[in-house]
Order: C-alpha cells, then sequence, then structure tokens
C-alpha cells in the first residue's frame, strides 16, 4: 500500500502529538486473561477478579469500565483494537501470571498469550514466568520457554501460593539458579512482581528488600519492579537509587492521573528524583486500565510548578517519550524506526487510517 | 484526651453512651501501614452493643486479599482496646470478606497469637509479627515528622530552629489547628519509639541523631519518600473500599495543609511542559 501522506517525522507511531511528532509507545504490561466462572477452580478464582475488576471501576473513567462477564473473559478482537486501534500502542508485552491454584487452565498464561503473540509476532513481545520452587523441572521449562517463544524476559510473583509453600525470595538458592540461566539463554528482563498472598505470612508479602541483592549479583540482568513496588514504594526508590540495573514499571501508579492528578504528580517526581528518566516503563495493566485514556492524559499532563520545584525535575515531552517508549525498546532490543516499518501497513493500520 | 474529630457512623436513632465509648476505643486502633484509624479509613462498618457487656464490631477491609498479618494486628488491637472498657466482658469481632476471616476472629478470641491461629507456619514465630509492627512504626514515625516539618517550614520556621528545637518546647508551641494536630500525632507516635522518644531534641532521625541545620533539605527528601509512600496508599485503599462497599465519602486523608487537587493538564495547544 502506497503512503499517500507525508511521513510524519518519527515514523508512523499511533500517537502523534497537536505539532505532529510521533511518540512510539511499547505498553510494558498487558495481559489477555480468562477468568471466567468455568476456569475458576475455587473461590479464590472469583475473588482474584473480583479485585482486579474494582482496580478498574475505582480508577477509571466511567466510560471505560466494563460489565463483569467482560472483564472476566474479553476476545482477542476486543483486546487487538483496544491496544493497536484505540489505545495508542504500537506493541505491548505480555507479562505472564499463572494463579494455577486459583485457575484451572491458568489465568493469564505464556502459552495462552502465545496464541496472540505467534498471530502478530511484530506488535507482541511475550515474557515467561517462572517459579523456582520447581527445581530442575522448571529449569527445563525455562529452557522451553526460550526456545519456543524466543523470550527475553520473565514476570515473577514471588508471593504466589503453591501447595504448602509460603511465597519464595528472590535470595533462595535455587531463585539464584534460575537468574544464571536466565542469564545463559539471554533472558535479560526480570519483571518482579510483589503482591498480595493468601498465605498468612506474618511477613511482609510486598517487600521489595531482595531485589537489591539479586540486582547486585546480577549486574548484566534488568530487574524491573511492577508497579514501582507500591505499596512499597519508599523501600523501592531506596533500592532503584543505588542499582542501576533496577527499573520502575508504572501500571497501578499512573491510573491515578485521572482521578488524583496531585498524587500522581507527586509520585511521578519522587521517581524522577530517586530514578532517572530512563528507568521507568510505561505500562496499562490492560484490561485493567485502557491505555487509550492513560496515554492522552499522560500526554496532556503537566506537573504543578511547586511539585517540581522541590524536586528539580520535570516532564519534558523528551522525558515522556522515553517512559512511553524508548526505555522498554532499549532493554527489549528494538530498533524503533525499524520496528515501525515493519508495521506501518499492517491490518491495525488500515483501520485507523 | 480525646479528640472526637468526626462523628461516628450512624443508623438513624438513639446511639448509646456505651456505643460511644466503643467507638471512641476504636478510634485507638491504627491500620499499621496507612497509620490513621480504622474509623477514620471507615474499616468499622457497624458497632453492636446488644446483652450487657457484649460488643460486636463489623470490621471489613479494601479487598478480600488484605494481608493477614496487617488484619490480623488491626483485630487483634480492636478486641484490647474495646476489651479493656470497663463494663465490657465479650468482644466479637466479625472481619467480613477477607480470605482469612474466620481464622482470625476466632483466634484472637480464643487467645492465640497469630502463630498459633495460622498453624501451616511451621518454624515462625509471633516475634515476627512483632517485628512486622515496630518496621511499619517506624515509616509510620518518619511520615508524620515530614509532615509536621513541611507544615512548620511552610509556616517560616528555619533549619536553624528546627535543628535546635527541643521536644517539650514542641510540645507547647503555638500552632495553627493543622499544626496542632500534625504535632500532637508526631509526639505521639515519637514517644513510643524506644530509640527516639528519650530525645531531648524534637526532630531527631530513627536512630536517634540530630540533623544538622544544613542537611534539613536532603533529609527532608529522605523522608519524603515515606510520607508520599502512605498517602498513595492510603488513597489507593480508600478509593478500593469505596469501590467495593459502594460507599462514598471525603477522604479524611488530605494533602499537606489540606491542599486540594488541582488540575494538571496543558491547554488544548498541545504544548508540553
Amino acid at each position: 500500500m502506497e503512503q499517500l501522506y507525508e511521513k510524519p517525522k518519527g515514523g508512523w507511531t499511533m500517537y502523534r502529538t497537536a505539532d505532529g511528532e510521533s511518540i512510539f509507545v511499547l505498553d510494558g504490561h498487558v495481559h489477555w486473561w480468562n477468568a471466567s466462572p468455568d476456569n475458576w477452580r475455587n473461590r479464590h478464582g472469583q475473588e482474584f477478579i473480583d479485585c482486579f475488576h474494582d482496580y478498574q471501576k475505582n480508577l477509571s473513567p466511567k466510560a471505560y469500565i466494563w460489565e463483569d462477564e467482560k472483564f472476566r473473559q474479553y476476545d482477542q478482537e476486543t483486546l487487538l483494537h483496544d491496544l493497536f486501534v484505540e489505545g495508542y500502542d504500537d506493541m505491548a508485552i505480555f507479562q505472564p501470571t499463572y494463579l494455577t491454584e486459583f485457575y484451572k487452565a491458568g489465568f493469564n498464561t505464556t502459552e495462552r498469550d502465545g496464541e496472540l503473540w505467534r498471530q502478530y509476532p511484530d506488535r507482541f513481545l511475550l515474557n515467561g514466568a517462572f517459579d523456582p520452587r520447581e527445581g530442575e523441572a522448571g529449569i527445563e521449562y525455562l529452557h522451553f520457554l526460550s526456545e519456543e517463544y524466543s523470550i527475553k524476559g520473565v514476570k515473577l510473583y514471588t508471593a504466589e501460593w503453591r501447595g504448602a509453600s509460603k511465597g519464595w525470595d528472590l535470595r533462595d538458592p535455587w531463585s539464584l539458579r534460575y537468574l544464571e540461566t536466565c542469564e545463559k539463554l539471554g533472558i535479560t528482563n526480570i519483571h518482579i512482581h510483589k503482591g498480595p498472598t493468601i498465605k498468612p505470612l506474618n511477613m511482609d508479602a510486598f517487600d521489595v528488600h531482595d531485589v537489591d541483592e539479586v540486582a547486585s549479583a546480577f549486574p548484566n540482568l534488568n530487574f524491573i519492579v511492577e508497579h514501582v513496588g507500591l505499596p512499597r514504594l519508599d523501600d523501592f526508590c531506596w533500592i532503584a537509587q543505588q542499582e542501576p540495573n533496577v527499573y520502575g514499571g508504572l501500571a497501578v501508579a499512573m491510573p491515578f492521573i485521572y482521578t488524583r492528578p496531585r498524587y500522581f504528580a507527586t509520585i511521578i517526581s519522587e521517581l524522577l528524583f530517586w530514578l532517572n528518566e530512563d528507568r521507568l516503563l510505561f505500562g496499562s495493566d490492560y484490561a485493567i486500565w485502557h491505555p487509550k485514556w492513560l496515554i492522552e492524559k499522560f500526554m496532556a499532563f503537566q506537573l504543578p510548578q511547586d511539585i517540581a520545584d522541590e524536586t528539580g525535575v520535570s516532564l519534558t515531552l523528551e522525558v515522556k517519550r522515553k517512559i512511553l517508549g524508548e526505555n522498554a525498546a532499549r532493554l527489549y532490543g528494538i530498533d524503533i524506526p525499524k520496528q515501525l516499518e515493519k508495521i506501518k501497513n499492517d491490518r491495525f493500520h488500515a483501520q485507523v487510517a | 484526651m480525646i479528640v472526637f474529630t468526626h462523628r461516628w457512623p450512624r443508623g438513624a436513632g438513639y446511639v448509646s453512651e456505651q456505643e460511644n465509648q466503643v467507638w471512641a476505643a476504636l478510634d485507638q486502633v491504627l491500620d499499621p501501614e496507612l497509620d490513621e484509624s480504622i474509623v477514620t479509613l471507615h474499616f468499622v462498618e457497624r458497632v453492636c452493643v446488644e446483652e450487657p457487656g457484649s460488643v460486636a464490631i463489623f470490621f471489613r477491609l479494601p479487598t478480600y486479599w488484605c494481608g493477614a498479618n496487617f488484619t490480623y494486628l488491626m483485630v487483634e488491637d480492636i478486641y484490647t482496646h474495646v476489651r479493656a472498657l470497663a463494663w465490657v466482658d465479650q468482644v466479637h469481632v466479625y472481619v467480613q470478606d477477607h480470605f482469612a476471616a474466620e481464622e482470625i476472629s476466632t483466634a484472637i478470641e480464643a487467645g492465640k497469637n497469630f502463630a498459633e491461629a495460622f498453624p501451616d507456619n511451621t518454624g515462625e514465630e509471633d516475634v515476627a509479627l512483632q517485628q512486622l509492627r515496630l518496621g511499619f512504626q517506624k515509616k509510620s514515625f518518619l511520615g508524620r515528622q515530614e509532615r509536621l516539618l513541611r507544615h512548620l517550614l511552610r509556616h517560616g520556621w528555619s533549619p536553624q530552629r528546627l535543628a535546635t528545637l527541643t521536644r517539650d518546647a514542641l510540645a507547647t508551641e503555638v500552632l495553627t489547628p493543622m499544626g496542632q494536630r500534625l504535632r500532637d500525632r508526631y509526639l505521639a507516635l515519637r514517644d513510643e519509639i524506644a530509640t527516639v522518644g528519650q530525645k531531648p531534641l524534637a526532630f531527631v532521625t530513627l536512630e536517634g541523631e540530630a540533623i544538622a541545620p544544613q542537611d534539613f533539605p536532603h533529609y527532608l527528601h529522605e523522608i519524603r519518600r515515606s510520607r508520599v509512600n502512605i498517602e498513595f496508599n492510603t488513597a489507593f485503599c480508600e478509593g478500593l473500599l469505596q469501590t467495593r462497599y459502594g460507599l462514598s465519602f471525603d477522604a479524611e486523608q488530605s494533602g499537606i495543609d489540606g491542599e486540594k487537587e488541582e488540575s494538571c493538564e496543558s491547554s488544548a495547544t498541545g504544548r508540553l511542559s
């Protein structure tokens, strides 16, 4: 298909500013889950997805709030349309979440996400997951993921329930073996999700301190702490300040841009202060939140002067560009102009034009 | 002295003096992570004084998944504070819509500690839970200290003055109503932390060290993280609670000095800062 228009500066991205500047968007965190009732293994399956839905209902503009049925299971056309036609994403990273103790076939597995990745390999990056409690068998599985899906990253859920286990720590001996294996296989991006656990721990399931040691021990790996370690943002900032290979994923923090913009301003300026503009990554956490409104509001966002003065940071167009796509592209080895050339004529562009 | 800063949630009709006393006792119970009263946070749905000496408290949380450890601490504190009322013989705390509801309520009534409540945790001691509590007390301390320091700086206090102020002088200082609230909260927690409480200076680090006037800007940057973290968590949790239970209330927790949320959008030309 011939391009009838002059190519915009920066390439054919989904999002362009009012002045015509292209902004490449690499959504760092999306899901294609199946949380329908027939996939629930037990009550926890229902409670988990209902909690996700509360996140959506609480923080999204009204027009983006879904009915239960759709939220529990949406089809692939919905996902593709929301991310690549409406949502301004040029690419997106599937971050798997297994939760096999809650869902019979898993929640949002690499295998399931892989179906979409295979169909649109220029649009999606697919990550794997590992659980070091699986021992040697898990190491083999990691090799399989690497060969089958060319994974360059994994998402780890340290508080995940498994049998009688209370969750695990990145510093555990098996975890270190897995991280060594990742390094060997070229799986360089380690996304860490600290979350609630239903095992009644007396320790803090959200504690991020284990990241500190492994980041030092593995300087060639990148450790992306999802939702910037919230609700332990203070500890995350302390760790990230010291470890240059620690990054922050902005899912959960960014939705505040709509309901509590001043809190969002405080958080983003705090993060820019303790880390820097090169180590923050946009993620929608779709389908909890929709990238369309997140990106629109982020692009329009300005730091209130008093907050900017306090931290001395600024949220320029360049900084936003890095957060929305350039930083993730660097971590995942994406050549932005080349990638945009690959996708400029695909079905999603045709739908937008 | 208990300051009644808000009206207890109540239905139509007469609220007894006994119920008032229960609410006042509950107001002493803090969420360890959010450093705020469970009454202010609207975690207490209802209080029932039924038979003489018997009190039922209906407790709720923002999510089904809220940590069993923190939930346990709050329920334990509820039990302790309400049981302390002279006329109370029995306390029943009903934790609603939570994965460990029954274990927690039953265990606390039976006087079991966390490890006994959850025997799956083999090898864990209750000491760990108390350490958790202390760890969050320290975070709360920094949050309260930061808010007070910012308030005073905004009201013209110099770092020099802050660095040399004694605890006793702070206690009697004339402040605005907001300043008084921030001061009283700060001192209440300050006195509970061993490394800090004994020190003569008003403002010291968690290790009990003085802060030189020239170090104040840097120190404030450090502790701002703690305050921002608590603030965000509170906003997030309160929002979820309202969504979950169909509530609508103005969050008591506001920004420093009651700042309002501002619009942070640029004008329509798309010019960006």
